[in-house]
């Protein structure tokens, strides 16, 4: 019996000799100062999305932001930062809620729940904004002081990248999710009247948008993801509701995305592998890139307010965590830090 | 195709000569069926082969396969909560590299290669067994292991009936039969159950904020089935019959941070599978023939509608999408004993896997030829040598050489002690959804390969009043061209063979039985620790080398201690299951790993002369946990059972 009862005992401390798993104990400043948001997606349906939060001061990226503040998992599939007042407002995709947060300190403050897929946030007003939604043929409206629901309206295509021009607002449909109709349009919102009023046919798959000091609109089209266009870049004219100027990508099987301008309006940056950037007067694409992707997966591009460097988010093998880069205008990279898994949009604070 | 294919033929065709050589002495056969009702360490298993005890199945008989691998085995099983997935791995691998038999033919899915173990009742399963290390290396990608599900025929017990009906926590509801009949050349057996479940348990959901008490959603199902066997024994030959249908229905829940979707969201899975075997085996003094046929349906229904609250939308989203696969085999197996040691074992099988699916941009098929040979040698000693290889051709291509080889004897002087060691050699071919979901699909994708070996040890106690056998183990395994879903620049994934995984670990098993007056002890333990690290060139680039891989735990551990006394029977299971990562990343946080945990289960039961009771308590210190993230999973909850059995004989 002494024998047995001697395997007993190590086979119990077997099963137990293990370590226990603590949480990452760094703890953020209160203020965060100045500085970026990574939004980072994590996987879909693992609910692993989280924040980060770059200082500019310390020049130090805080991770699990969100988490280490709020005793909180963000939720599933993060999608996009945006600000208002004081405020940030992340938009979880799959699990279909919005948080706001303080954008100085990073606590929570209030949510809108309920929607179906949502993406981006358009801000009207103090009491009106839009989020576009990637299954929705809509944009849902809301009061974001009070975070009530408004209504939708209903565009007949799903939603995606907006602009406000003046009172109306561009909106891209870039999702053909459950959709009969070909998803290349850039559908024009009465921003008064909560109504759409026309539309504009560009390429397939328009991506993203933004528009310039001349208040000129630029859209990028990746042509799709199975390469069944010719990838595009168009100039629109609000005013006259017309394409002024397409630029066509060389190569089918490419797919350039993530269409930012700086603050003065009149650079474009976006990613087509490695990152190019071109003046608002170019009648060409460029032909050589300002950020070479030299082996990195780029899913995320971000140009500081002030011109001053480019930041480039890297998603690695999806499965760790990702890393962001600063680049500057120059294309030499400044310094590199890590974030979490799918590292996928980037906002300032400031 | 056609050389590799000649030279399968060529063997077959030589193991029919084979064939009518050996089998010239012919005999009256006795075909006995002995069944092994294991309360003590009386070991019935080989050092490469864990076989569940029948006690063990009996207490488990309302229970899923995957509930009895958990608990009873060192199988970790991947767990998406009560009525929803639960996958099998073993040795470090993945549920795609998990093998599953029933009744010697495989029922892993052709689209994406693996079973889900809760929709598997305990009830229709006689016999289950593990083979680890080279035992399984006979059968093409079971580089973890192979699970065997096993029925078997029964004669001359006249007419037997057993009804079982069961009702537990969060309504959920079993009723279960079993007709059979047999005189000394027929068996008839038939066995139907329908299981039910609301599911609707309360958890703790920390994700929300505040973090607050709620009940699960949309996770109940109901699964119906009904087993038919039909044996009939002629002289020295035996005919079998088996069918298998099922029909799951479940709704699909949503995970903690989803459960403030709008458009009231309407997920569910509807899974139909149809599985026939017809076997026909005869048996001679020193040879044994068996043909075999099997066709198998599995249809899979993936259903998800969401709708809007606002607007004139019945529809926002809508995917519908269909899987029917097929898959037929047909096979001969011939055994023939060599002189006084050796025995000479030979198999040859063709088989077709086709596929429609709303993934797949038309009919998918895919043919297999394949040869398995054996030869083992086993002396009065108790040495047993076993050397073996199979070759596959598949779809034209001549698949790896994949050869095995397995020795086992006792210490020479020290007759409790006996050891083993093995190596082998093996491939796993992709699934049909790597090489061809859409989009991502990948057709040049080649077939994992595997080089493993294997070392264990057992010693035997055995008093007058106890007896113990404990099994310590040792095993490494090289995967190379590991298959791995990798993004790309366009948004989709694609599966490509950049890994080179490199699984190790040790298992340590007990099985004890004690015994005073009528008191009856007996203590099963399986512990397995697993270290699973990617080491390919990507890995050293993405700076993963020497982590452990998602979800594969470093500890696993299960206990199980019964006490039989008269008619009364009382269990008590611990699981232990060890972190796991839910990232590739070094440091630790919440979002990249799941802590450890462990649980207790009890059961009694109390027999009477033709009826029987059973309490069954799991989770008992009410654990909070997540086998996956942010899966809820059930608190304290019971089920009770009372069972009713004749048996005409008796």
């Amino acid at each position: 019996m002494k024998r047995f009862t001697f395997y007993l005992l190590v086979l119990i401390w077997l099963g137990t000799a293990c370590t226990k798993l603590d949480n990452d104990p760094t703890v953020p400043p209160d203020f965060l100062g100045n500085g970026f948001f990574v939004l980072n997606q994590g996987n879909f349906t693992s609910g692993n999305a989280s924040l980060s939060f770059f200082s500019e001061d310390s020049v130090k990226m805080i991770n699990n932001l969100f988490y280490k503040r709020n005793n909180a998992p963000l939720g599933d599939v993060a999608q996009s930062i945006s600000f208002w007042g004081d405020e940030a407002f992340i938009v979880v995709n799959n699990s279909a809620y919005i948080y706001v947060i303080d954008a100085h300190t990073g606590h929570f403050k209030r949510k809108l729940t309920e929607l179906n897929s949502p993406r981006f946030i358009q801000f009207i007003d103090t009491d009106k904004a839009y989020i576009s939604d990637f299954q929705l043929k809509g944009l849902f409206v809301f009061n974001p002081t009070t975070m009530q629901p408004l209504g939708i309206i209903e565009t007949g295509k799903t939603t995606e990248a907006m602009v406000r021009v003046d009172n109306e607002v561009f909106v891209t449909n870039w999702s053909a999710y459950n959709n009969k109709s070909t998803n290349s349009t850039v559908q024009i919102i009465n921003a008064n009247l909560d109504q759409l009023i026309d539309s504009i046919v560009v390429a397939k798959e328009p991506n993203s948008i933004v528009v310039d000091k001349n208040k000129k609109i630029w859209v990028l089209c990746s042509g799709g993801f199975m390469n069944d266009e010719i990838p595009a870049l168009f100039r629109i004219d609000p005013s006259g509701r017309n394409i002024e100027k397409r630029y066509n990508f060389p190569v089918l099987e490419s797919s350039p995305e993530q269409l930012h301008i700086n603050r003065a309006g009149d650079e474009l940056y976006y990613l087509n592998g490695d990152v190019f950037n071109m003046h608002i007067d170019e009648d060409q694409l460029p032909a050589t890139p300002v950020v070479r992707a030299s082996g990195r997966n780029y899913s995320a591009l971000a140009v500081h307010p002030d011109d001053q460097y480019i930041i480039l988010s890297d998603a690695g093998n999806y499965v760790q965590n990702g890393w962001v880069y600063r680049f500057g205008r120059d294309g030499i990279l400044i310094d590199s830090t890590q974030a979490g898994i799918i590292p996928g949009y980037i906002g300032f604070n400031h | 195709m056609k050389c590799s294919s000649s030279l399968l033929f060529s063997v077959f065709l030589l193991q029919i000569t084979f064939l009518r050589s050996g089998a010239q002495s012919l005999d009256t056969l006795q075909l006995q069926q002995v069944e092994v009702v294991a309360s003590s360490a009386q070991d019935t298993d080989n050092l490469s082969v864990q076989k569940i005890d029948q006690a063990i199945l009996k207490v488990n008989k309302i229970n899923t396969i995957a509930n009895l691998l958990q608990q009873n085995s060192i199988v970790f099983i991947k767990d998406y909560g009560p009525g929803s997935l639960a996958t099998a791995s073993f040795r470090g691998t993945t549920a795609n590299h998990t093998q599953v038999l029933w009744n010697g033919v495989p029922v892993n899915a052709p689209n994406n290669g693996q079973v889900d173990f809760n929709r598997l009742p305990v009830f229709f399963v006689d016999e289950a067994q593990l083979a680890r290390g080279a035992q399984s290396a006979s059968q093409q990608g079971g580089f973890g292991g192979l699970i065997m599900l096993n029925n078997q025929s029964v004669f001359n017990e006249g007419f037997q009936l057993d009804l079982k009906q069961a009702v537990g926590s969060f309504n959920s509801l079993g009723s279960y039969a079993d007709f059979s009949w047999s005189n000394n050349k027929v068996q008839l057996r038939t066995r139907i159950f329908r299981t039910s479940s609301e599911n609707d348990f309360e958890y703790l959901n920390t994700a929300p904020i505040p973090a607050k008490i709620m009940k699960q959603q949309q996770a109940d199902f109901v699964d119906k089935g009904v087993l038919q066997e039909f044996h009939w024994q002629k002289g020295q030959s035996i005919l079998s019959f088996y069918s298998w249908h099922q029909w799951n229905d479940r709704n699909l829940p949503p995970i903690m941070t989803n459960l403030e979707r709008g458009g009231n969201p309407e997920e569910r899975q509807d899974d139909r599978f149809h599985r026939n075997i017809l076997s026909y085996k005869s048996y001679w003094p020193r040879a044994s023939l068996e043909f075999k046929a099997a066709w198998f349906a599995e249809y899979q229904n993936y259903f998800l509608r969401t709708t809007s609250n606002y607007g004139g939308y019945e529809t926002v989203s809508l995917i519908e999408s269909k899987n029917n696969l097929q898959f037929w085999q047909q096979e001969i197996n011939f055994s023939q004993e060599l002189g006084s040691y050796w025995t000479l074992e030979t198999s040859t099988l063709i088989s077709r896997q086709t596929a429609f699916s709303t993934y797949f941009d038309s009919k998918k098929q895919r043919d297999q030829l394949a040869l398995r040979l054996k030869m083992s040698y086993q002396d009065e000693k108790g040495h047993l040598l076993e050397l073996g290889a199979h070759q596959d051709d598949t779809d034209g291509q001549l698949m790896a050489f994949s050869p095995f080889a397995h020795f086992s004897a006792s210490i020479p002087g020290a007759d409790r002690w006996h050891y083993a060691v093995g190596i082998s050699k093996n491939y796993h071919a992709p699934s049909l959804n790597d090489l061809y979901w859409y989009p991502g699909g990948n057709q040049n994708l080649m077939a994992e390969k595997a080089l493993q070996a294997d070392f264990s040890l057992r010693h035997e106690i055995r008093q007058e009043r106890y007896q113990i056998a404990i099994t310590a183990g040792l095993y490494a395994s090289r995967i190379s061209d590991w298959i791995q879903w990798r993004p790309t620049a366009y948004r989709y994934w694609v599966p490509e063979n950049i890994s080179m995984v490199f699984a190790r670990g040790a298992e340590l098993f007990l099985k004890a039985g004690f015994s005073h007056g009528k008191f009856r002890h007996s203590l099963q333990m399986n512990y397995a620790f697993t270290r699973t690290t990617d080491e390919s060139p990507l890995a050293q680039i993405d700076n993963t080398q020497g982590r452990q891989l998602i979800y594969i735990p470093m500890h696993h551990a299960n206990a199980l201690y019964q006490l039989n006394f008269n008619d009364w029977q009382f269990s008590y299971t611990v699981v232990y299951t060890g972190k796991r990562n839910t990232s590739l990343n070094e440091n630790e946080f919440y979002g990249f790993a799941l802590p450890a945990y462990t649980l207790h289960h009890g059961s009694l039961m109390k027999s009477w002369k033709h009826f029987s009771a059973s309490l069954q308590l799991n989770n008992i210190f009410n654990k909070d946990y997540q086998a996956i993230r942010w899966r809820a999973m059930p608190g304290r909850n019971f089920a009770i059972a009372l069972s009713y059995h004749f048996n005409s004989n008796h």
